[in-house]
Parts: structure tokens; C-alpha cells; sequence
């Protein structure tokens, strides 16, 4: 009877130890019951590597120019590069000049007097893992600008980053600050277009006789149309470049087309400015030091900003030589303002446009932050209010309660002194998951709170099992004490393999699942493995016991 | 003790069985089409409380209309009458119809809105989480048959998987049928419920094993089958019982996401409990005689 003391002096220690557990620390609660906002941010890597193919495409062109291989046509598609030279004689020279600068990125097969670049896959899901971890880096940056509390960022997947931000007043704002590319680059302008068809013209195209292209704005952008004798029909065009030269205009390889908006009172796009600009930028946002929100002349918000000492080198140099000239800043491919250089500019200078204050406070955080190495996409969002979340803990508590009120009470009119036994060993369960969450870290999430309630009414399954057997074994004539005996040791096989088949489900489900879902998975596997332990050990030890020192109460 | 004749009476209980399944499907499925949330079409659903009188579906609709395409406001259910749901379909762009139902909700009811939640699924979020739904409970059962295929001999482990996808169908041909929405919490439901329903079934077969030792020689097979679902008929029905009191709970009080996997539950433990007493064992019986006759 040593043993039992020990045993007895276990299940204390244990129960008072998860005890002071559940009372000194607080417990993980998810976004749905505290409320925040959950996003699942695509990193859009694709578009990335197919720019970068863009830019080695220009390059390798300019490099056979310079060693005066004619080419007859080199294009991208996806992310491979095909090149056709005018005769084979050619084939090994350009290939080898190619291989010098490229052999890194691209698999290079020749055929004739054809030359095809394959990205490689290992340069592929490198570039893709150093672009996410660099989106992930910009992103914790911005969102440590926003001052949100104890927020969650990690990895999800190859290209996939989640976002939790507890408590976060105004998700509409985080999502734009966290989804803006914020590429800030300064560019020479070339021409200037007031409308679809000067630009046209000015780039060497012609417009039918008696034909106009107007343009008209659209949430995703400007849609242009041609008019002719009073129909309009839509022209389905990627790009400036591509209507351009659809009317038989050219834009030279090293020039681009972008536009500015022009914005009404209220906001709202009612027209645009076409630009012409060189396409390698003077400076980039790289070299920014600092971005803060300012004023214009007018008075009007804007964004002031100060270049490090390389920049600033590089931009007083531009300026100086350009005096007179436009210049024009550009973010997110998009035209913010073109100012005409008046003076030689140094570290510091002003991004002017049509802002509200807001838009300038958010645009300093992100240009401070950084840029996006690709563009994301917000391909989920959660947000629970805060009283929701309230209401839901409520909720669970109130039917937590209930449940384990009336089960206690069946077991205990069901199977009397070892139904009160169940009982303690149940309410040692209660406390027992609860602390043993509390020590792993677990997070409580709504569904999760279903699981908790859920492994009590398991959790005494066992229990029935045991005192069913028990039963039975009385009835067969057995005494008291090998009863008790008898009824543990054929119940734990039954028991063991009820708890294994539903802790294959719960693994499954923690597979699959993702936040919220992965809390019910986690919850309902400890509740398992914690029922495991009062429902069989603990009862045991307190059914030992009521045998050996009051068997006269027993009764099942 | 009154001894039932379960095993005698098993065509009666096949019979029952698969005009519910059937019944439910056909119903639940084919008439009147089985709902998927948006955690599986992708789209937008905002949950909001208003707080001013006389305001309704209809004038919440009204405000929508022309700003966001494919819109439906509906009451939340068992909730105040000033909470609404306002859903819409994924479309091009999903953020932006989450933006104009939070700018337009602002704009009319300032500082009388509540947004009380925000669900934004794109469409290949939704299409993912379809796939790994269904891949989840098929994993759930192969891994459940591996292990009662390891645990048992052949012929209750057949039982065992037939009597589980009984209890699946059955499950969600009645889901379908009373017209819930299939989400994640219901996905987690189901595989709990295969889980749980394996376990009555597992106490019975345990029995069966335990009193072929003794009995096999002086008692037919379907006799012993018998005894031993009688013998553990209490247990079963008991075990199931103290969780549907738990279960029963949260379907009352959890609310809103709870409701639905509560009702999974309910139905899930029901079904299970009524097929490890009819079915499992009685399958069982069927397949002994057939695998004996085909000697």
C-alpha cells in the first residue's frame, strides 16, 4: 500500500501544479476571440522573375548590338528568352557571350541559328525564397511603423506570408500600407501627351482619318477607345506601349511610356497625362534615407524626403547638368508629379501629387520601409471585432459550464460514489488541459473551445467503460477489489484504441487545418491525451483508495 | 437482463440505412444543392450590427446596389434584430468590395456601425481549401483503416470502414438536407466524428473478440454477435450520451460558427452510435458467412 501513497501524492502534486499554472499565466487567445486581423498575403514572385528576365532580355540585346551580331528578333515569354540570329555562323559566339554573364540564370540550348534561355529551377526557387524573405523583412519594417502591438509575421509556404495584427483599429488602412509596392524611382522625361493621340503621334503612329482615341478612367486603370463616326469601340490593349504600336509607333527600347492621374476635388480620377520617359531610372527609392509627411507652397500634403550621401552625389550631378528640364517621380510605375529642375537639387526633396494628409502620413512610412521586392496580393483577410470576440468567450464559457454541470451530475446519479469519483478526475481534466496549453504555448481559438468542451464529455467515455466493466464483473460474483482490478485492465485496450482512432483525425486536421482549425486540432488532441491520464490513472488511485479504506460506500 | 435480437433483425436496419443515405442525398444533393461558404467559393461576407431602428435587409440591400455586384444581406440568425450578414461573390477583385462595403457602411451609419467581422477568401484560396477538405477526410479514413486493419483481423476492419463511410454519408446527407453551409469548422466536425463514431464500434468488436475465444465452438457465430452488442449496449449508448450532453450545450449556447459544428456533431454521434449497434457488427456477421460459404 506504499505504492498508492506515492501515487496519491502524484495525482496531488500534479493537480496543484497545473493549478498554480492556469492561475499565474495567461493563455494564448486567438485573433477570433480577441479580435485583429489575419491576412495571407501572395507574394506575386512570378511577375518578379519575369521582370528580371525583361532586364537581362534588354541587356543580352544591347551586348549583341555592341559585338554587332545581328539579331532577327529576341522576345520573352514567361520567364525563357528565345533569340533568333540572322544566320548560324553566329550561333557559337553570341551563345558564349551569353554564357559569360547569364549561365547562372538560364539553361542555354542552341539550334541552328536559334538560342533559347531557360531559367533554371534552382536559380528560380532561390530568387523566389530571397524574394519572400526580403517581402517579409519590408513588411515587418512597415508594420512596426504603424505601431501595432505583438504582431504575428511569418512565412507560409515557398511565396506566402501571414499577417496577425491584434487589435488593429483600422485593417483597411494596414492592408494598404502593408500591400503597397512602394517602388519609388526618378526618371528623365522625354515627351509629354495630353491625349491617346498626340501620344500616338508623337511616337511615329498615325490615327485613321476621321478617327480619335479617347481615354477614359477605370478602377484598374485607363481604357482607351477608338472613335469613329460616333461608335466607340473598346481597345484591348496590355500597355501603353502595345496601343502605341498598334497604330504603327515605336517606342525605343530604352524609353517607356507611364501616366500621371488627374484627380478632381472629391479624389476621383477624371483624366491623365502621358509621359515619355527614359527607362533606367537616375535614383531609385534605394537610396532614401528618410521619408516624412510635409506640406507644398499651397499648402497641400506632401512628402518630404532625404537621400544618403550617395544619392544625394548622384542627384546633385543630374540636376545640375539638367537644369530646365522635367524630371519625373515615379511610384508604382505610376507618375506622381514632373517637376521642372530649376536648380541643382542635393539631399533633400519633395514628392508633390494630389494627397490627402493620410495618404502622405502612409506613403512616409512605406518609402521609409522600403519597397516590396514584387507586388502582393491580400489573398485572405480576417477581422473580428473586439465585442465578437468577447461575446464568443462568453459563449463558450457559458456552454463550457453547462456541460460539464449536467455530465457531472448523470455520472454522478448514474454510477453514484464512482460516478463523484469521474467526477474529481474530471474536473483534475479541466485543469490539467488547461495548464498543460498555458506550458506549450497552444492558442485557444474558437473552434478550439468547442474541442475543450468537446473532450470532456470524452473524457469521461472512458470512464464509462471502466465502470460498466466493473459492473459486470460484480455480477458475475467477483468481489469488490478484483472487480475494480478486472474492470481497468479489460477497459485500457478499449480505451487505448478509442483515443488513438480520434487522435488520428486531430493529426489530420492539424495538417490540413489553418488557424483557428489547428487550435480545435491541438486542443482536442491534448484534451485526449490529458483524459487519458485523469480519466484512467487518477480514477484509479481514488478507486484504490474507497476500496481499501471505506469500501461500505461504494457503490457503481 | 432483456436480451435484444440486433443481428436477427439487420436487413431491417439496412433497409433503414440506406434510404437515409439515399433519402438524404438525393434530397440534400441533387434537389436541393448542397451550400458552400466562402471558405470554399472564395468571396466576402461582413458582419455587422447597426444601431438605429428601422433599418432591414432591404434598405442595407438598397445601399449596395450598383457599389457591389452579386450582393445578399440576410439576418443573422438567433441574433439581435439589427445584426446583419452581407455577403458577395469573390469576384476580380476581392479587397476592393471589402473596402466599398467598409467605406459605404461608414459613410451612412457613422459611429452607429459595428463591423463586427470581416471574411475576405480569394478564389484559389477557396479552391485550395476544397481540395485539402477532401483530401482531409480521406486521409482521416485511410489512416483510421490502416490502424483498425492492424489492430483487428480483416473482417472487422471491413466492417469497421464500411460502417465509418456509413456514418460520413449519413452525417452529410443530413447537413445538406436542413440546408447548412459547408465550411472549415464543418470539415473539422466530420473528421471528429470519424474519429468518435470509430470508437463505439471498436468497444463492440472488442467483445466479439474476447467471447470468440471462449464461446466460438459451443455458439454460432451470429449468436455471439449478438451476446456481445448486448453485453456492451449500455456502454455504447451511455458513452455516447454523456458526449451528446456536452455537444447538445454547445449547439445551444456556442452561437453562430459553433452552431453549425455542434450540429455535425449531433447528428455525427447519433448516426454513429445507432451504426455500431445495427451495422458494424451486423456486417460483420455477413461477411463471416460469405467468406465461410465461399470455402
Amino acid at each position: 500500500m506504499k505504492n498508492l501513497k506515492w501515487k496519491l501524492l502524484f495525482v496531488v502534486a500534479v493537480f496543484l501544479g497545473a493549478l498554480y499554472l492556469d492561475l499565474t499565466k495567461p493563455i494564448n487567445l486567438g485573433l477570433d476571440l480577441k479580435g485583429g486581423t489575419h491576412l495571407v498575403l501572395q507574394i506575386d514572385t512570378e511577375k518578379a522573375l519575369e521582370d528580371e528576365t525583361s532586364t537581362a532580355l534588354r541587356e543580352i540585346k544591347r551586348r549583341l548590338e555592341e559585338e554587332n551580331i545581328p539579331v532577327v528578333s529576341a522576345v520573352r515569354k514567361g520567364t525563357e528568352i528565345d533569340i533568333e540570329l540572322l544566320s548560324p555562323e553566329y550561333t557559337e559566339k553570341a551563345v558564349s557571350l551569353i554564357k559569360d554573364d547569364y549561365s547562372q540564370m538560364f539553361n542555354i540550348t542552341a539550334k541552328g541559328k536559334k538560342i533559347v534561355l531557360k531559367m533554371k529551377p534552382s536559380y528560380r526557387s532561390k530568387e523566389i525564397d530571397r524574394l519572400a524573405e526580403q517581402a517579409l523583412e519590408t513588411i515587418r519594417n512597415r508594420i512596426d511603423q504603424l505601431g501595432v502591438a505583438e504582431p504575428v509575421i511569418v512565412r507560409n509556404g515557398k511565396d506566402r506570408i501571414i499577417v496577425e495584427l491584434p487589435g488593429v483599429k483600422n485593417p483597411e488602412r494596414a492592408k494598404k500600407v502593408i500591400g503597397k509596392v512602394a517602388n519609388l524611382e526618378f526618371k528623365e522625361v522625354v515627351d509629354t501627351a495630353r491625349t491617346p493621340d498626340e501620344l500616338i503621334t508623337k511616337l511615329g503612329g498615325t490615327v485613321p482619318e476621321g478617327a480619335t482615341v479617347i481615354v477614359k478612367p477605370s478602377p484598374s486603370g485607363p481604357k482607351f477607345f477608338i472613335v469613329k463616326n460616333g461608335k466607340e469601340e473598346e481597345l484591348k490593349v496590355k500597355s501603353l506601349e502595345e496601343l502605341v504600336e498598334k497604330f504603327g509607333g515605336h517606342v525605343p527600347e530604352d524609353q517607356q511610356i507611364l501616366y500621371e492621374e488627374i484627380k478632381n476635388k472629391e479624389g476621383r480620377t477624371v483624366g491623365y497625362t502621358f509621359f515619355i520617359l527614359k527607362r533606367e531610372p537616375i535614383l531609385t527609392g534605394a537610396y532614401l534615407k528618410d521619408a516624412y509627411p510635409s506640406q507644398d507652397e499651397t499648402g497641400m500634403p506632401a512628402v518630404s524626403f532625404v537621400l544618403k550621401s550617395e544619392g544625394a552625389r548622384i542627384f546633385s550631378n543630374y540636376t545640375k547638368n539638367h537644369i530646365g528640364t522635367r524630371l519625373a517621380i515615379v511610384l508604382d510605375n505610376k507618375v506622381q508629379s514632373a517637376p521642372v529642375i530649376r536648380s541643382e537639387i542635393g539631399a533633400r526633396g519633395q514628392i508633390t501629387g494630389q494627397f490627402t494628409y493620410q495618404e502622405a502620413r502612409d506613403l512616409s512610412i512605406v518609402l521609409r520601409a522600403g519597397a516590396l521586392p514584387a507586388p502582393v496580393k491580400i489573398i485572405e483577410e480576417t477581422t473580428v471585432g473586439p465585442s465578437l470576440g468577447k461575446e464568443s468567450v462568453e459563449k463558450g464559457i457559458k456552454a463550457g459550464i453547462a456541460g460539464i454541470v449536467i455530465v457531472m451530475l448523470f455520472m454522478a446519479l448514474y454510477y453514484k460514489t464512482a460516478g463523484v469519483i469521474a467526477d474529481l478526475a474530471l474536473l483534475m481534466n479541466v485543469v490539467l488541459l488547461w495548464a498543460m496549453m498555458v506550458v506549450l504555448g497552444a492558442t485557444l481559438t474558437l473552434p478550439g473551445i468547442a474541442g475543450f468542451i468537446l473532450t470532456v464529455g470524452m473524457a469521461v467515455d472512458a470512464n464509462v467503460i471502466i465502470f460498466e466493466r466493473i459492473r459486470e464483473e460484480l455480477r458475475k460474483g467477483r468481489n469488490l477489489f478484483s472487480a475494480v482490478e478486472a474492470g481497468f485492465s479489460r477497459a485500457w485496450g478499449t480505451i487505448l484504441d478509442a483515443n488513438i482512432t480520434t487522435l488520428i483525425a486531430a493529426a489530420v486536421l492539424f495538417q490540413f487545418g489553418t488557424g483557428p482549425i489547428k487550435g480545435f486540432a491541438v486542443t482536442l488532441s491534448l484534451g485526449i491525451l490529458s483524459s487519458m491520464f485523469t480519466a484512467v490513472f487518477v480514477t484509479k488511485v481514488f478507486l484504490d483508495l474507497l476500496v481499501k479504506f471505506k469500501p461500505q460506500i461504494f457503490r457503481v | 437482463m432483456k436480451k435484444f435480437d440486433f443481428i436477427g433483425k439487420r436487413y431491417w436496419a439496412y433497409l433503414f440505412s440506406l434510404t437515409l443515405i439515399i433519402g438524404s442525398w438525393v434530397y440534400g444533393a441533387l434537389i436541393k444543392g448542397p451550400k458552400f461558404g466562402i471558405d470554399f467559393t472564395g468571396g466576402v461576407l461582413v458582419e455587422v450590427r447597426v444601431e438605429e431602428p428601422r433599418i432591414n435587409t432591404g434598405t442595407l440591400r438598397e445601399l449596395f446596389k450598383g457599389k457591389v455586384e452579386g450582393v445578399l444581406v440576410q439576418n443573422v440568425e438567433g441574433e439581435g434584430k439589427n445584426e446583419f450578414m452581407i455577403k458577395a461573390p469573390a469576384g476580380k477583385d476581392p479587397n476592393k468590395t471589402v473596402e466599398i462595403i467598409r467605406e459605404v457602411l461608414k459613410e451612412k451609419f457613422d459611429g452607429k456601425v459595428e463591423i463586427r467581422k470581416v471574411e475576405m477568401i480569394g478564389p484559389t484560396v477557396g479552391r485550395e481549401l476544397r481540395e485539402k477538405g477532401i483530401m482531409a477526410i480521406i486521409y482521416a479514413l485511410i489512416g483510421i483503416l490502416i490502424y483498425v486493419a492492424w489492430r483487428f483481423e480483416p473482417i472487422f476492419a471491413f466492417g469497421a470502414v464500411l460502417a465509418l463511410i456509413h456514418d460520413a454519408l449519413a452525417t452529410t446527407g443530413v447537413f445538406m438536407s436542413v440546408g447548412r453551409e459547408f465550411s472549415l469548422p464543418v470539415i473539422a466536425a466530420l473528421l471528429t466524428v470519424i474519429g468518435y463514431s470509430i470508437n463505439d464500434t471498436i468497444v463492440v468488436y472488442d467483445r466479439i473478440r474476447e467471447n470468440m475465444k471462449v464461446l466460438l465452438r459451443s455458439k454460432p457465430f451470429e449468436e455471439i454477435v449478438n451476446d456481445s452488442i448486448n453485453q456492451t449496449l449500455s456502454r455504447t449508448v451511455i458513452t455516447s450520451l454523456t458526449t451528446l450532453f456536452v455537444v447538445l450545450c454547445l449547439y445551444l449556447f456556442g452561437g453562430g460558427v459553433i452552431n453549425d459544428f455542434a450540429f455535425v456533431l449531433l447528428v455525427g454521434i447519433t448516426v454513429g452510435t445507432y451504426s455500431s449497434i445495427f451495422i458494424a457488427s451486423a456486417i460483420v456477421v455477413d461477411w463471416y458467412k460469405y467468406v465461410k460459404k465461399e470455402k
